[in-house]
């Protein structure tokens, strides 16, 4: 049947739709609402965090220690009868130990580890934010009295030392209850100690509890230390106080280096070479009050450019008074030269002598006799602030004659080298530029308002300068054309080297006469430029070294293995810069080559693919070829700047001392000192004879202060902080020169450290070798440069031929006037000695000569001893 | 509408009136602001393949509110867009552009070869530029995302690399490549990756240490998947580099 419905009805059945269809609609809207998120509106910020799980901020991942508890008040007393408690130690990071003095177990040792801790934290700069707590156990016994005894016969130092003692209920409760150790059944026993628990127990300055570490154990013990540290560095409560933070956290104390000493250590007996002698810093007692200094951009406002490849430092006779000055090369602040009074002892030449140069920022230094008169003259190189030229008037008083000479230059100098390469009797020059990797804006490392101390600031991409030809700046050479005037010389000897360049080092590779130049790349592969006939140069790169180093930092010569050829050695850092580690110590991965892979063509451009050497370059001289050898012979450092070569133990080989580390923000790294082990290898012996640790252990300096409630709050480093800080970062060296600075017969060792204090090694290799057997030479030239450099001296002594070429170059970004120093080991009498001049004239001496003393060789007429 | 119980048939024949809800009138001919809201709705009705029976539906509400009178034409609207998976948030008439998750389903992704991707270091992070679906980098529809790279296997892929202020070195080591992104010049890195998977993506500034921020995955996947995966991810504005 057919349904009509009646128009009132269908009325109705509208409704009734709408009423259902909106039902209908609401139910399916809440489903798909519950399926499926509304858009969001396609708002673009930066790229989605789409992030690995690992992904973390480098700073947060060194995120502060938890909170384990927290120590109720407590007040005891101390050792000197005063009442000590939470009080006292308010805003003060505490570490805890228990013992009792008659306690023959674990007691003594922790209390020598106690000793430790005070010698490692007293050279923090906040030690007064910390104390060392050590609670008795034993109190009716430990009165304040046996415990004043007690830490006197530690050491303890009272400030920062404390030994508490008090009723057995407090102390029972202190260490049930608010150290929560485990202690004996009842607080009235007192037939045991109170608890025999060996923990280290660190408190921060709320009283909170952070950690719990095992003493005597090396690795926790070491943790220690650094989460110490990481406290002492928390913004506290008082944040109107100077707040201390080392980058990275464990530079004060880097928990690797203790064991690294004690590795070296452990091998002293398989060191065959004399080695039982050692360094001493006496930069104290010297009197030397520089301190080297460098631009914001090697610290508050860090990037990576070649402002953090330091200074050199030079020597020589300034004064003509039989003692060797030194001239220390400074980045900001000017340079400064002392003066040396004997017996290690120096007064500051700087004002007299009018090098301090206080306006520019300088890189090396160059002593030479460019005019013949007897006196050494000096050449400065400066970051795009002109180099300069002084000529000496032998009593110390330096005039600046750069215009005059013709020297003007101003360019991104490194190096500056002189040699005679035409042989004219004249000391030519070689000055090596490096690129340009500053732009053209000028920030003050001084006071801003008086333009104090002015500096180029550095673009971010420095190290991929190599790729821009417009960055590109030409080393020069000048030819000395007499009366200190010199003469841009590079078209026309073909010696036209654009590549960034640091160093050079001159060297009659060939043994033609005729002095060559090898020229290190920081940023691609060396090059070898041979001398013609002292007319021009040919590049013979490829042809000489084959297989080349790659991002060389510093090159010098010497005989290794007195086979009387020449061998080269080569310090690479920026191979090292690209090693990856565990953010502290590399360990074995240090003395690795980097593989030839390591970085794609695209920034290498190698002169040949796969023949590139990521590492330190030792060349081995066999007369017709270099051989690469450095592997074999332990040659590999970390981190190098530079080397210097001498006979540091007086055993007739030549050692090197290579200076290494980055500074802030990396971590720490040491020296290193190569003892030559008879020609056949090096052997590093740098944790045996003093070099390291440094004096009082240190690894940090202060580096640059932040106000972090006003002008540097954005800082990264200020974040969580309101008041003053000092950021520490790491010390580290870049140039050194070893002479016999205080007239002992020994060699002694100076740096140039970046950013901080020198260091002034001295040496007691002569009193510990009471048959100590030497020579000094010094040359003069008549026909040949009055400096002698270039000049061949070869002694035979003992069946052994020893040679060295008097060349100047005393270090990395340093050139020296400096007497030979021939080491003989177990010879006592010479018994020939040769002179090879670079005018071509032979001198020879027979023997015997005496030992221990000083010749000065004057070529073609006569032979004194001094 | 006849409904068929048994073998009665029961015929409910109704007059079209005018006031019927399902009243088929003349087309609404001004749709106005709504027009933006029915399109992507449209699309999403025709390409999403799930749930056909409330597809259905919801066309036939569409199709009411075409065609009925003012009245019912906004209670049609209303059901029509909540069927379509429109929020609280967007009623009633809110403007919204062309979204990419809605019109994905229907818009092709063109995979040229070689399917070049921008990879830019700045700030010490890896910032992914993929072309969008037509295949084209510097164009509006270009995605940016970082660090983690997804690319389809058996497709020749260049990773164009770029940076805004340092030397970045990008690398992937289990299949031995790296290359350079330096400011001002332009390096590129090609791979055909034919293995499905992950692979560790790194990156650092040649000074030792790698950077955290800099480290995601290679994600080689299937083309479907890829696809999928870039439908899911947000356009830029206009397609320009993001600060």
């Amino acid at each position: 049947m057919n349904l009509r419905l009646m128009p009132e009805h269908r009325v109705r059945t509208s409704s009734a739709c709408a009423v259902w269809l909106l039902l209908l609609c609401l139910v399916l809207f809440t489903a798909q609402g519950c399926q499926r998120q509304p858009a969001t509106p396609a708002k673009v910020t930066s790229p989605t965090a789409e992030k690995p799980a690992n992904s973390e901020n480098a700073s947060e991942k060194s995120s502060s220690l938890p909170v384990l508890l927290h120590i109720p008040k407590f007040s005891l007393v101390d050792q000197a009868e005063k009442t000590y408690g939470t009080d006292e130690l308010h805003g003060q990071v505490w570490i805890a130990n228990f013992m009792f003095t008659r306690c023959t177990a674990t007691c003594p040792r922790q209390t020598a580890k106690f000793e430790e801790l005070q010698r490692v934290v007293q050279l923090w700069p906040d030690v007064d934010r910390l104390n060392l707590i050590s609670v008795t156990v034993d109190p009716e016994h430990d009165t304040s009295s046996r415990l004043q005894e007690y830490a006197q016969a530690h050491r303890a130092t009272p400030s920062l030392w404390k030994f508490l003692t008090g009723s057995r209920a407090e102390i029972w409760k202190l260490c049930a209850e608010g150290f929560k150790l485990p202690v004996s059944e009842s607080v009235t026993d007192t037939s045991s100690p109170i608890t025999h628990s060996p923990r280290f127990v660190l408190v921060d300055k709320q009283h909170q509890i952070r950690g719990f570490y095992d003493g005597l154990s090396e690795p926790d013990f070491r943790k220690l230390i650094v989460d110490a540290r990481s406290l002492l560095s928390e913004p506290g409560i008082d944040d109107t106080r100077m707040l201390h933070i080392g980058v990275p956290k464990d530079v004060f104390c880097p928990p690797w280096l203790p064991q690294r000493a004690a590795d070296q250590q452990k091998q002293v007996d398989q060191i065959s070479v004399f080695h039982d002698f050692t360094f001493t810093d006496e930069i104290e007692a010297s009197g030397i009050r520089f301190v080297n200094r460098v631009v914001s951009d090697a610290t508050r406002n860090y990037r990576a450019n070649h402002y953090d490849h330091g200074n050199g430092i030079a020597v020589a006779d300034v004064d003509g008074d039989g003692l060797l000055d030194i001239f220390f090369v400074n980045q900001i602040g000017g340079n400064e030269l002392w003066r040396n009074l004997g017996q290690g002892r120096f007064e500051d030449l700087t004002e007299l002598a009018g090098v301090a140069l206080k306006g520019r920022v300088c890189v090396s230094a160059a002593f030479a006799d460019t005019d013949n008169d007897g006196d050494p003259d000096l050449y400065v190189t400066t970051t795009r602030h002109g180099n300069a030229f002084f000529e000496n008037d032998g009593k110390g008083h330096f005039r600046d004659v750069t215009e005059a000479s013709g020297l003007t230059q101003h360019a991104h100098s490194s190096g500056a080298d002189f040699f005679d390469f035409d042989n004219d009797g004249r000391l030519d020059l070689f000055v090596t530029n490096v690129g340009n990797f500053t732009t053209d804006e000028v920030a003050y490392a001084g006071d801003a308002g008086k333009k104090e101390f002015p500096f180029y600031t550095g673009i971010t991409d420095s190290f991929s300068g190599h790729l821009f030809p417009h960055r590109f700046e030409q080393s020069i050479l000048y030819h000395n054309e007499g009366g200190n005037r010199f003469r841009d010389v590079s078209e026309e000897t073909g010696l036209v080297h654009r590549k960034w360049s640091g160093d050079a080092t001159p060297l009659d590779f060939n043994r033609d006469g005729w002095i060559d130049l090898y020229v290190v790349n920081m940023q691609g592969n060396d090059d070898y430029y041979e001398n013609i006939q002292g007319k021009r140069f040919e590049c013979r790169s490829q042809e000489a070294f084959p297989k080349s180093v790659w991002g060389g930092m510093c090159a010098k010569s010497f005989d290794y293995n007195n086979d009387g050829l020449m061998d080269l050695f080569v310090t690479n850092m920026h191979a090292d810069m690209w090693k990856r580690g565990d953010g502290g110590n590399l360990g074995a991965v240090e003395t690795e080559k980097a593989p030839q892979d390591v970085l794609p063509e695209s920034i290498l451009k190698s002169r040949a693919v796969g023949m590139n050497i990521f590492g330190n370059g030792f060349f081995e001289n066999h007369g017709d070829k270099f051989e690469e050898i450095s592997d074999r012979i332990n040659a590999e450092t970390f981190w190098p700047w530079g080397h210097t070569a001498a006979d540091l133990n007086a055993d007739g080989f030549q050692d090197l001392f290579v200076t290494a580390s980055m500074n802030y923000p990396f971590r720490y790294h040491h020296n290193s000192l190569l003892l030559n082990d008879r020609g056949t290898q090096f052997q590093g012996a740098e944790f045996i004879v003093g070099i390291e640790p440094r004096r009082d252990g240190r690894t940090a300096s202060p580096c640059f202060t932040l106000d972090c409630a006003a002008t540097d709050t954005k800082h990264t480093l200020c974040k969580g902080c309101s008041g003053p800080v000092t950021v520490w970062g790491a010390v580290g060296s870049r140039s050194s020169v070893i002479f016999d600075l205080d007239q002992d017969g020994d060699l002694d060792i100076v740096t140039n450290d970046f950013n901080g204090r020198p260091m002034l090694l001295l040496s007691n290799l002569s009193t510990r070798n009471d048959k100590l057997a030497y020579l000094k030479v010094r040359l003069e030239g008549t026909r040949s440069n009055k400096s002698g450099l270039g000049t061949k001296v070869q002694i035979k002594a003992d069946g052994k031929i020893l040679t060295q070429i008097q060349d100047g170059q005393s270090g990395y970004l340093s050139q020296s006037c400096l007497p030979l120093y021939f080491g003989l080991g177990a010879a006592t009498a010479i018994d020939q000695l040769v002179v090879q001049w670079p005018s071509g004239h032979r001198q020879v001496i027979e023997g015997p000569i005496d030992l221990n003393r000083e010749l000065l060789i004057v070529e073609d007429i006569k032979i004194s001893a001094q | 509408m006849v409904w068929k119980t048994g073998k009665t048939y029961i015929r409910i024949k109704r007059k079209r009136k005018q006031t019927s809800p399902w009243h088929r009138g003349p087309p609404t001919k001004k749709l106005g602001k709504v027009q933006n809201l029915l399109t992507p709705r449209l699309s999403f009705v025709i390409g999403d393949p799930i749930s056909i029976p409330s597809k259905v539906f919801a066309l036939r509400l569409l199709n009411r509110f075409l065609t009925a009178r003012k009245g019912f034409s906004v209670l049609y609207l209303c059901f029509f867009l909540s069927e379509s998976g429109c929020s609280p948030a967007d009623w009633p008439f809110t403007m919204h552009p062309l979204r990419t998750d809605d019109v994905s389903a229907k818009v092709k992704i063109s995979v040229p070869q070689p399917y070049r991707i921008e990879i830019t270091g700045r700030q010490f992070q890896w910032q992914v530029r993929y072309p969008g679906f037509d295949g084209v980098l510097a164009t509006t529809d270009d995605i940016i995302t970082g660090p983690n790279v997804h690319v389809p296997e058996n497709t020749e892929i260049v990773f164009e690399l770029k940076s805004s202020d340092y030397v970045y070195l990008l690398s992937l080591p289990q299949l031995r490549l790296k290359e350079i992104a330096v400011p001002g010049l332009d390096f590129s890195l090609t791979l055909r990756p034919g293995t499905i998977g992950e692979f560790d993506l790194q990156g650092d500034d040649l000074c030792g240490d790698l950077h955290p921020e800099m480290s995601g995955r290679l994600i080689v996947e299937s083309r479907p998947q890829f696809e999928r995966w870039l439908r899911q991810q947000t356009a830029t504005t206009n397609g320009n580099q993001l600060d």
